[in-house]
């Protein structure tokens, strides 16, 4: 029975955000869809390594920008149609993670995190310095969207992607992959001990992380129309994926979904306090750091098992005859 | 039902709606561009019609950096903002001549943390959602440069403050009417400062070949700087020679390895175009070496006359030249208010980017009058024909060409001892003349 | 010249890295970015002590002992929200204006040394340095305090038979750490201009000479900041300018794929 009711929530869910661009009064709730999805994918791809890995990649902006680069490089440059550029950018995302993480994911933990936070600054300080590779240099360029095209396009493009996640994060999570990494996650070297292979696992595990984060890399130039070393490469956008994660519940299927609209809704509503705003978000991260590190969905859990007690108490106390 | 038969179903219904999901988005894509729903609800109204209600507030907006590496221009430019339309506002506003009465303007700041991808956001919310009538001007180009691209895209006037040309024209044309610029170009100030040498060069004050070491901030803004310096460059063959010429990341700390390699290329004039932080380092560690004073030329561009640069090396910063556009030496009236202004609501010492955004502000403030209207192509029509008098600016007034771009004299100023500074460029408002360093 | 800083960095590193492997990030700018002294850098380290030490015990015991059992990197991301928190804070209470007293000390003048102007303050600040890595030496060392940390890094769970109480002493190793960052931010005053965002650059080479020292050897880390400083310097003259900052993270990369265990492994 709850199966069921899981199915029918997502399918209305699904409904209402193919149908609410057509709504009036839309305007806001489609620009804020819009970048929720954009977080909530970024945060699922990343979660697939992070979370459901345990490889905490504090660099997965590199793949976002190498998403956004090549896009930008065959849509604008070489003018080949959006749809390919986009492709095309996926795989030179899923490539990159292969060479990165050959090299790396020998190493553990909090090398592998500050491993690829290093890795994500020089990629930024290399794209500033390199307009040959990457095209504007360190103003950055921007991308004129091809003719007649709305937001509207880049929101079902998103929706799309993000479903694409979604689904890819639950398929890994529910298959053998998803058993070896959870194995992997928690002793590594007795999932090696009982036959996984560790470095393969997590190589797939990076490559469908870094296919998606690259993907939506370059989908989202359709709506910013722009792309500059600082605006893609760097740890803060690398940051952003992990917290949002994090917020909404690491190792989950719903975690990044919820920690994405969360996320954005939480960026929107400190936009109104532009001096207190990273203050204010910093103790957030910190507080849910320090006694939740499970986001929203161990809340959730937690109050769960509460209710249960509560319940349990309750009926065993009828049944002492209370 | 197993629960691997409860999850194979799961997993047809959702690839069944991802397909369902695809064709919608490949339909909406074929379908002829959906116009974007004009935009609703708005908190104040803003008229539809020809008799309209006037609307409470006339929204202008703008995105700057008030935290993040960028924080120190930000704070300045929202400050001087807000100065500026507080006080339009204590007269009761904006007269707009389409509703026959006064309008106070409502000021919409947004801090984008110096995110590049951030202030793209903020600036299309501001069109999109706020539906603010006017831009003003982000802190630097690196910020400009993508809100502009938005304000094109969403046909909002925008009054930029930038000095590099890429952000207003593109492959030899305008990029967009609606992108203006209120400061005339760093490339400019190159080619005055060089003529300034040039004229120096011929009165035997400096050395011929001059030789140049040129240093650059990696931007487009150092890039029209360093473009400046080779024209004149070419212009006066045999009077300069660079010797080094090299671009530096926002954020360097150490230079030993450039002043080295000026060194060793027997440079004798240091032309820089770089930020304050950078240039406090890199002028300590020249003074450091014994730059300081062998070379009789020394420019941070249009920087040098900070108070905190000033305070900090104290004669070790005197005879520095430099570029700007607002001296509280030029016998303005306007200035002496404004500092005084100023100094009632800001901590800050007084910088040019004070000056600068409350112009900024101003200047789009009068356009919007002279519209007449809140209509978005009417005020960019306004500004393109404005002329604004007793602008703190040399030659005290302002408009814009073709390009969007204004024009008037860059001042060369010199800080001599006492902390002074004095004027010795263009010749008509200089009060001095160039003094070589180390004289 | 460098080398100086390079060996506060690698100092400050090494007592963090001690609690049973923590890496912190965040934490170690945020002290370093709260400095802002009219009085002599010099006396205001000394001050310091204390202060920082307090600040640093309280953050860990507050904070990072909870996240003792889950993974290494929460606690990297906590530190990267304090970070947060605290650079705003800063932000908000100096504002962005970069201050630098580093001219108006009394010792700030060259001197010159066979031919080569060599500004005094660095000279200065070089004998801090030295003075501070040398205490710290014998602190880990020589001291049953210093026994007693070293212990808790290398098997927390044996040090505890021994009677080590291990909570408070990596309560008190965080804030010995934060007291050596602090004293960088300090002494750092003596050179450079001080603004909100200052840290960054330092904790990251610092990061690097760690790694390349392997934990807890702190010959191993002067040694590797000397490494490290002569690499840039040179690099400095082969590599584009703006570079230079790359060449420390690839160092860094090349050095964590090939020696995890660092060069220095006692």
């Amino acid at each position: 029975m709850k199966i069921n009711y899981k199915i029918l929530f997502t399918i209305t869910l699904l409904v209402v955000m193919v149908v609410i661009p057509g709504m009036p009064r839309a305007d806001v709730i489609v620009r804020y869809l819009l970048w929720a999805f954009l977080i909530i994918t970024l945060s699922s791809g990343w979660n697939i390594i992070g979370g459901y890995a345990g490889q905490f990649s504090l660099g997965h902006s590199v793949f976002y920008g190498v998403g956004a680069y090549v896009f930008v490089m065959f849509f604008h440059s070489f003018k080949i149609h959006w749809a390919l550029s986009i492709l095309i950018a996926g795989i030179f995302s899923t490539i990159t993670s292969v060479a990165i993480g050959i090299p790396t994911l020998r190493l553990r933990g909090g090398y592998f995190a500050v491993g690829t936070l290093a890795l994500s600054e020089v990629m930024r300080v290399w794209a500033n310095n390199a307009p040959e590779v990457f095209k504007g240099g360190v103003t950055g360029i921007a991308v004129t969207l091809p003719e007649g095209w709305s937001i509207i396009h880049s929101y079902y493009l998103m929706l799309n992607l993000t479903v694409i996640a979604i689904a890819t994060s639950y398929f890994v999570k529910n298959s053998t992959l998803g058993l070896k990494l959870r194995a992997i996650k928690d002793d590594e070297d007795a999932a090696e001990g009982l036959g996984v292979n560790v470095l393969t696992c997590k190589i797939v595990a990076l490559m469908l992380s870094s296919l998606i984060v690259g993907l939506a890399g370059a989908t989202q130039i359709t709506f910013t129309a722009y792309v500059s070393p600082d605006s893609v490469f760097g740890t803060k956008r690398s940051l952003e994926m992990v917290l949002a994660c994090l917020l909404g519940g690491l190792g989950t299927i719903y975690g990044p979904i919820i920690g994405g609209a969360l996320f954005e809704l939480l960026a929107r509503i400190l936009w109104g306090f532009p001096h207190f705003h990273l203050l204010i978000y910093g103790s957030i991260i910190a507080v849910l750091i320090v006694f939740e590190p499970r986001g929203v969905i161990g809340i959730a859990d937690k109050l769960k098992h509460i209710l249960r007690l509560k319940q349990f108490l309750k009926v065993n106390s009828i049944a002492r005859g209370r | 039902m197993s629960s691997y038969a409860i999850s194979k179903t799961i997993a047809i219904i959702i690839v069944v709606i991802v397909i369902i999901a695809l064709a919608v988005a490949a339909v909406t894509v074929m379908m002829p561009p959906t116009p974007s729903p004009p935009s609703p609800s708005l908190t104040a109204t803003t008229p539809t019609s020809t008799a309209p209600p006037a609307p409470e507030t006339i929204k202008v907006g703008a995105v700057v950096c008030l935290t993040g590496t960028n924080a120190r221009y930000g704070q300045y430019y929202a400050t001087a903002y807000k100065l500026a339309a507080d006080e339009i506002n204590k007269e009761g506003g904006i007269y707009i001549k389409e509703y026959g009465k006064k309008i106070p303007i409502e000021l919409v700041i947004l801090d984008d943390e110096s995110d590049r991808e951030k202030t793209v956001k903020l600036v299309e919310y501001l069109c999109t959602e706020v539906k603010v009538v006017a831009l003003l001007s982000g802190c630097g180009t690196p910020f400009i440069y993508p809100q502009s691209s938005v304000a094109i895209r969403e046909k909002v006037p925008y009054l930029t403050a930038v000095i590099s040309t890429e952000t207003l024209v593109e492959g030899g044309k305008r990029k967009s009417p609606y992108l203006f610029s209120m400061l005339v170009m760093i490339d400019v100030l190159a080619r005055n400062m060089m003529d300034l040498l040039k004229d120096n060069i011929d009165k035997g004050v400096l050395p011929k070949p001059l030789k140049i070491a040129n240093i650059w901030e990696n931007t487009p803004h150092g890039l029209d700087w360093r473009r400046g310096i080779y024209e004149k460059v070419l212009e006066y063959p045999g009077y300069f020679e660079v010797v080094v010429d090299e671009p530096v990341e926002v954020g360097a700390t150490e230079f030993k390895p450039l002043l080295l390699k000026m060194e060793a290329a027997g440079a004798n004039a240091l032309m820089v175009d770089i930020r304050l932080t950078e240039m406090m380092s890199m002028h300590r560690q020249l003074v450091e070496m014994g730059i300081y004073g062998k070379y009789p030329v020394i420019t941070y561009g249009a920087r040098g006359g900070e108070k905190t640069f000033r305070d900090e090396f104290k004669d070790k910063s005197n005879y520095v030249i430099w570029g700007t556009f607002f001296s509280d030496r030029l016998p303005y009236p306007q200035i002496k208010s404004f500092i005084e202004k100023w100094k009632k609501i800001s901590d800050l010492p007084v910088e040019w980017y004070a000056a600068v955004g409350y112009e900024n502000a101003r200047i789009m403030f009068k356009a919007i009058e002279a519209a007449g209207s809140l209509n978005r192509d009417k005020i960019r029509d306004a500004l393109q024909n404005i002329v604004v008098k007793d602008v703190m600016f040399p030659g005290q007034k302002i408009s814009f060409d073709e390009f969007g771009m204004a024009h008037y004299p860059y001042l060369i100023v010199q800080n001599v001892p006492d902390g002074q500074t004095r004027i010795i460029y263009p010749p008509e408002l200089a009060e001095a003349s160039f003094i070589p360093i180390g004289k | 010249m460098a080398y100086g800083m390079a060996l506060i960095c690698g100092i400050m590193r090494i007592i963090n890295v001690l609690h049973a492997g923590f890496i912190m990030f965040g934490g170690y700018f945020a002290y370093a970015l709260f400095i802002y002294y009219g009085i002599d850098p010099l006396i205001s380290s000394i001050i310091l002590i204390p202060v920082a030490f307090i600040l640093g015990f309280s953050i860990h015991r507050a904070l990072l002992a909870r996240l003792a059992k889950t993974s290494i990197q929460m606690t990297l991301l906590l530190l990267f929200a304090l970070w947060i928190i605290a650079q705003n804070l800063s932000l908000l209470l100096f504002t962005a204006d970069p201050r630098m007293i580093a001219s108006r000390l009394p010792y700030a003048f060259e001197i010159n040394l066979g031919g080569v102007n060599v500004s005094f303050q660095r000279i200065v600040l070089l004998c801090a340095f030295t003075l501070v890595s040398f205490l710290t030496y014998m602190l880990l060392n020589r001291t049953m305090l210093g026994k007693a940390i070293r212990g808790t890094s290398q098997d927390e769970e044996a040090a505890s038979y021994c009677g080590v109480n291990t909570e408070l002493i990596k309560d008190v190793a965080f804030g010995i750490g934060t007291v050596l960052a602090s004293i960088f931010g300090a002494l750092a005053t003596i050179l450079y201009p001080i603004d909100p965002f200052f840290g960054t650059v330092f904790q990251f080479k610092a990061f690097v000479i760690t790694v390349l020292a392997g934990m807890e050897n702190v010959i191993g880390v002067f040694i590797a900041s000397m490494m490290i400083s002569a690499i840039e310097s040179i690099a400095g003259f082969y590599v584009k300018f703006g570079l230079l900052d790359i060449v420390t993270y690839v160092v860094f990369l090349v050095v964590l794929i090939i020696w995890p265990q660092g060069l220095f492994r006692r």
